[in-house]
C-alpha cells in the first residue's frame, strides 16, 4: 500500500473511445501487467488511488490475484492425486482429525509443484522441530541421507530452493528438471544428479534412478552403494562411476576409478565386471559396450571427500549447514556518532540508485534499513562468513574520507557446498537501463585458483552460480569481467592483500539483455581513460533485468581467505557514483 | 536453517502435535502466497513476508487450537508481517500508509481462503467449460508453467498481448466461479 490521493477524481465508467480510461479498464491493465511481473512503484500507486477511489474493485482486485496462485496449484496438481482431491490444507486438517501419522502428502505426491513448493517449507520446519529434540534422532528414523547443496536447481518446473543440510527420508522421490543436485547418504557415500533427472532414496545406500545422469562417489568404507534403474542393478566396489538413464530407459555405466558390477534385471547371470575407463550400456533385454567414450570434464562434479566426511558418523540431527569452526572475529565498532550521507541533498548525486557504506552498524547483520536505495529488507548473508571489520590499515580514502568499516566475507572450508554464495541484497528498483557501479575491496590470501564475482542478476538464490547473469571480480589471479560463464574477459592482475576500486559500466547495445561491460581498475578521478577490461557478448539467455547483487566466491578457496568488501554505489552515470565529485565526464 | 528460539521441549512433549502442525503449515503454502501477494503485490517481497509468517507460526505453534480453522489463524499472523512490511516501505519512501485501504483488502483476501474450498469445485468445473484458445494458454502458463516471454515468443506475439490474453481466461474464469457460487447458494 502506498499513499492516500484524496484528490483522484471520480472516473466515469464505459467511457467513449478517447476519453480517460473506466476504473474497470484501468484495473485491467495493471492486473495483466502485473500479475505476470513487477509491479513497479507507479503502478502499485496507480492501485491504490484506484482501489481507494472505488472500493468497490478491491474484491475483483483480490479474486484476480488470488485466482492467479489457484490456478498454478491447481494445474499443477492435476492427474496426480484422486478426483475428489481437496485442497491442501482441508486435506491436512482431514488427515490431523483422523489421527493418521502426519507426514506431509508432499512425500507422497512429489510430482506436484504445490508439493514442492510447501516441501521446501515443509522440510525447513520440520528440521528446526528435529533440532529441538533432545539428543540425535533414534535408529528407527527413516532418514537415510542429506542434501549437501545444489546449483541452479530447477524443482519440477519451479526455481526454488531446497535448504542446505535438508534431511532426505527413506522413499523421498526428486524431480530435478535442471541444475545439479548433491546428496550424501547415510552409508557413506554421495552422488551428484544433473536435471533432467527423476531418483529415488530406497535406502542409506540405494537410490533409484528413473531418468538422468548421477556421479557417484564411493570413499573407502562405503562400498555397496547401490543404483537401480528399471534395467539393470549398478553395484559399486569403490569408488567414482557415472550412471545414466535415457529416455528409453536403457542405462549407460562409466567407471571413472575402482569397480562396479552391473547387472541386468532381467538376467543376473549376465553381471558385468567393471574397472577404470570401462562402460556398458544395458537396454530393455540386451548389454552392449558403447563405443564413445565419455569425456571427464563434461561431467558434473559430484560430492567431495571433505563433504562427506561432514557426516561421519553418520547423525541426522547434524544435518545442517555447518558455521565456520571459530565464527566471526570480533570486532571494536569505531568510537563516535556516524552520520549518513543525505545522499538526496547533493544535486550531483540525486540520481544514485543505490549506495551502501557498511559504516553504519555496530555489529552484523546491519539493519534492514542500511544503506540506501535497497529493498526494506537486511543484506541476506551466509551465517559464520560474515563479518564487519576495521578496515586494514593500506585501505585507500574513500572520497577524501577514510572508511570507517568493511565487511569481512569468508572462503570456503572443508565440508561446505561447491558454490559460495557469502552477499547479496535486493535493489528497491529494478534496473533495466545502463548501470554504472563502483566499489572498494581487498582479497586476503589471494592465489591462481581463488574466484570471486560482483554479480548483477534477477534472483539472489543461494543455490545459484549465478553465472548466467553480468560479474565482476577476480579469476585465476587476474581482473575480471564476464557477461556470462565463460564469455569473460581478463584484465590486470590482482595483488594479494592489496586493496583496490572497481568502476564499471553494464549496458545493453541494440538488445533486451545486458551485453556489454566495461571496467576501470582503480580509475583516478575526474581522469578520463579507456576501461582496462572490456567484453560484450550477446548471451542466448541472458539478464535483461536486475534487481538484486551479490557476491560469490569460489569453491577452491581457502578457508582462511577473506575478501574485503567497502563502499559500493550504483548509479546512472559514472557521475552518480561520486557524491562529492561534480565534474566527472561519464 | 534457523533453529526454534523457544526451549527445548520436555521429553514427554507434544512431537505429533508439532509435526501435525508443520504439515498444515506446508499445506497452507499456496494460500497463504496468495493472501500475500495481494497485501504485499512484489514478488520478492511475498516470499520474505511468508518465510517471516512460517518463522511466527512456528514460534506461536502453542497458541494454536486444533479446534478452529488453522488457515484463519494463519492467515491473522501472515496479516501482522504484511503490515509490518507494508509500513516500512512507506517510512522508507515518506509517504503515508492508508490502514484503511490495508484493512479492506486484507479483509476480502482473508474472505477468498475462508471459501477457497467452494471456489476450487467451481474453478475445476469453469475450465472444462474455458474455451480451447483460452484453455491452451492456460495451461501453458500454469500447467506447463512457461513464462509469458516465452509464450509470446512461441506464439509470434507480444509479452503484452499474452499477458493481456491471460487475464481474459482469468476473467472469464472469474465470472464463471461467482455464477457457479450464486447457483450454489441459491435455494
Amino acid at each position: 500500500m502506498t499513499n492516500r490521493d484524496d484528490s483522484v477524481p471520480e472516473l466515469p465508467l464505459g467511457s467513449p473511445l478517447g476519453a480517460p480510461r473506466s476504473a474497470d479498464e484501468q484495473l485491467t491493465g495493471l492486473l495483466a501487467a502485473a500479475t505476470e511481473g513487477e509491479w513497479s512503484a507507479e503502478q502499485s500507486r496507480q492501485l491504490d488511488a484506484l482501489l481507494t477511489a472505488h472500493p468497490r474493485l478491491v474484491e475483483a482486485y483480490v479474486a484476480h490475484v488470488a485466482l492467479h496462485h489457484v490456478l498454478a496449484w491447481e494445474l499443477q496438481t492435476a492427474g496426480s492425486e484422486p478426483p475428489a482431491r481437496l485442497s491442501p490444507v482441508a486435506a491436512a486438517e482431514a488427515a490431523a482429525s483422523r489421527g493418521d501419522r502426519p507426514v506431509p502428502s508432499v512425500y507422497r505426491s512429489a510430482t506436484t509443484l504445490a508439493g514442492w513448493a510447501v516441501l521446501a517449507v515443509c522440510v525447513t520446519l520440520m528440521a528446526m522441530a528435529w533440532l529441538n529434540l533432545p539428543g540425535s534422532l533414534s535408529a528407527d528414523d527413516d532418514i537415510v541421507a542429506v542434501l549437501l547443496e545444489s546449483e541452479d536447481a530447477v524443482w519440477s518446473g519451479e526455481e526454488f530452493v531446497l535448504p542446505f543440510g535438508m534431511p532426505v527420508a527413506r522413499g523421498q522421490r526428486f524431480q530435478l528438471q535442471a541444475g545439479l543436485a548433491r546428496l550424501a547418504l547415510e552409508a557413506g557415500a554421495g552422488f551428484v544428479v544433473e536435471g533432467p533427472a527423476d531418483f529415488t532414496l530406497l535406502d542409506g545406500r540405494q537410490v533409484l534412478l528413473q531418468q538422468g545422469r548421477l556421479v557417484a562417489h564411493v570413499p573407502e568404507g562405503a562400498d555397496g552403494f547401490t543404483v537401480v534403474t528399471q534395467t539393470a542393478e549398478i553395484v559399486d566396489f569403490g569408488t567414482r562411476f557415472v550412471a545414466t538413464v535415457d529416455d528409453g530407459n536403457a542405462t549407460d555405466v562409466y567407471v571413472l576409478e575402482g569397480e562396479v558390477e552391473a547387472r541386468p534385471l532381467w538376467d543376473a547371470g549376465r553381471a558385468r565386471r567393471l574397472t577404470t575407463d570401462e562402460a556398458v550400456r544395458i537396454g530393455a533385454d540386451d548389454l552392449q559396450t558403447p563405443a564413445t567414450v565419455v569425456a571427464h570434464d563434461t561431467l558434473p562434479e559430484p560430492p567431495r571427500l571433505d563433504q562427506l566426511l561432514l557426516y561421519r558418523p553418520w547423525d541426522a540431527a547434524r544435518a545442517s549447514l555447518r558455521l565456520a569452526a571459530d565464527g566471526p572475529p570480533a570486532h571494536t565498532p569505531p568510537a563516535g556518532p556516524y552520520t549518513a550521507p543525505d545522499l538526496k541533498v547533493n544535486p550531483a548525486a540525486a540520481d544514485t540508485i543505490a549506495h551502501e557504506s557498511f559504516a553504519e552498524a555496530t555489529t552484523w547483520p546491519l539493519p534492514a534499513d542500511s544503506g540506501w536505495g535497497f529493498a526494506p529488507t537486511a543484506w541476506q548473508a551466509t551465517p559464520g562468513y560474515v563479518s564487519l571489520l576495521s578496515p586494514p590499515r593500506a585501505w585507500p580514502l574513500v572520497d577524501g574520507a577514510a572508511a570507517r568499516q568493511v565487511v569481512a566475507l569468508g572462503g570456503r572450508a572443508p565440508g561446505d557446498p561447491l558454490l559460495a554464495n557469502r552477499l547479496s541484497r535486493r535493489l528497491a528498483d529494478s534496473q533495466s537501463g545502463e548501470l554504472w557501479f563502483r566499489f572498494f575491496g581487498c582479497y586476503e590470501g589471494l592465489d591462481d585458483n581463488d574466484f570471486f564475482v560482483l554479480w548483477f542478476d534477477h534472483n539472489a538464490r543461494f543455490d545459484a552460480s549465478h553465472a548466467g547473469a553480468p560479474s565482476v571480480g577476480i579469476k585465476q589471479g587476474r581482473f575480471l569481467a564476464r557477461i556470462d560463464k565463460p564469455h569473460e574477459t581478463y584484465g590486470p592482475a590482482a595483488v594479494d592483500g592489496q586493496p583496490f576500486e572497481l568502476v564499471g559500466r553494464l549496458s545493453k547495445q541494440a538488445s533486451r539483455n545486458y551485453n556489454r561491460l566495461v571496467l576501470w581498475i582503480d580509475p583516478r578521478r575526474g581522469v578520463d581513460t579507456p576501461p582496462d577490461v572490456a567484453t560484450e557478448f550477446e548471451p542466448a539467455r541472458g539478464v535483461g533485468m536486475i534487481t538484486h547483487i551479490g557476491i560469490r566466491l569460489g569453491q577452491d578457496t581457502e578457508a582462511d581467505d577473506r575478501l574485503l568488501l567497502g563502499a559500493l554505489w550504483l548509479g546512472p552515470t559514472r557521475q552518480s557514483l561520486y557524491p562529492a565529485e561534480k565534474d566527472i565526464q561519464p | 536453517m534457523s533453529a526454534c528460539d523457544s526451549a527445548l521441549p520436555p521429553a514427554d512433549s507434544t512431537d505429533a502435535a508439532d509435526a501435525r502442525l508443520v504439515a498444515l503449515v506446508a499445506a497452507s503454502q499456496p494460500s497463504l502466497r496468495a493472501y500475500l501477494h495481494s497485501l504485499v503485490r512484489q514478488s520478492a517481497d511475498v516470499d520474505d513476508c511468508l518465510q517471516e509468517t512460517n518463522v511466527v507460526l512456528w514460534r506461536k505453534r502453542s497458541e494454536y487450537d486444533p479446534a478452529r480453522p488453522f488457515l484463519a489463524w494463519a492467515c491473522a499472523i501472515a496479516r501482522l508481517q504484511a503490515l509490518a512490511h507494508c509500513k516500512r516501505v512507506a517510512r522508507r519512501d515518506h509517504v503515508p500508509f492508508d490502514d484503511e485501504l490495508f484493512a479492506r483488502v486484507a479483509a476480502a483476501a482473508a474472505q477468498h481462503v475462508e471459501n477457497q474450498e467452494e471456489r476450487l469445485r467451481a474453478l475445476r468445473q469453469c475450465l472444462e467449460a474455458l474455451p480451447p484458445r483460452y484453455r491452451q494458454l492456460v495451461d501453458q502458463r500454469y500447467a506447463a508453467g512457461k513464462p509469458v516471454r516465452e509464450m509470446a515468443h512461441a506464439l509470434e506475439l507480444s509479452a503484452e498481448a499474452v499477458s493481456m490474453a491471460l487475464y481474459r481466461a482469468r476473467k472469464q474464469l472469474l465470472e464463471c466461479i461467482q455464477l457457479r457460487l450464486a447457483r450454489e447458494s441459491q435455494p
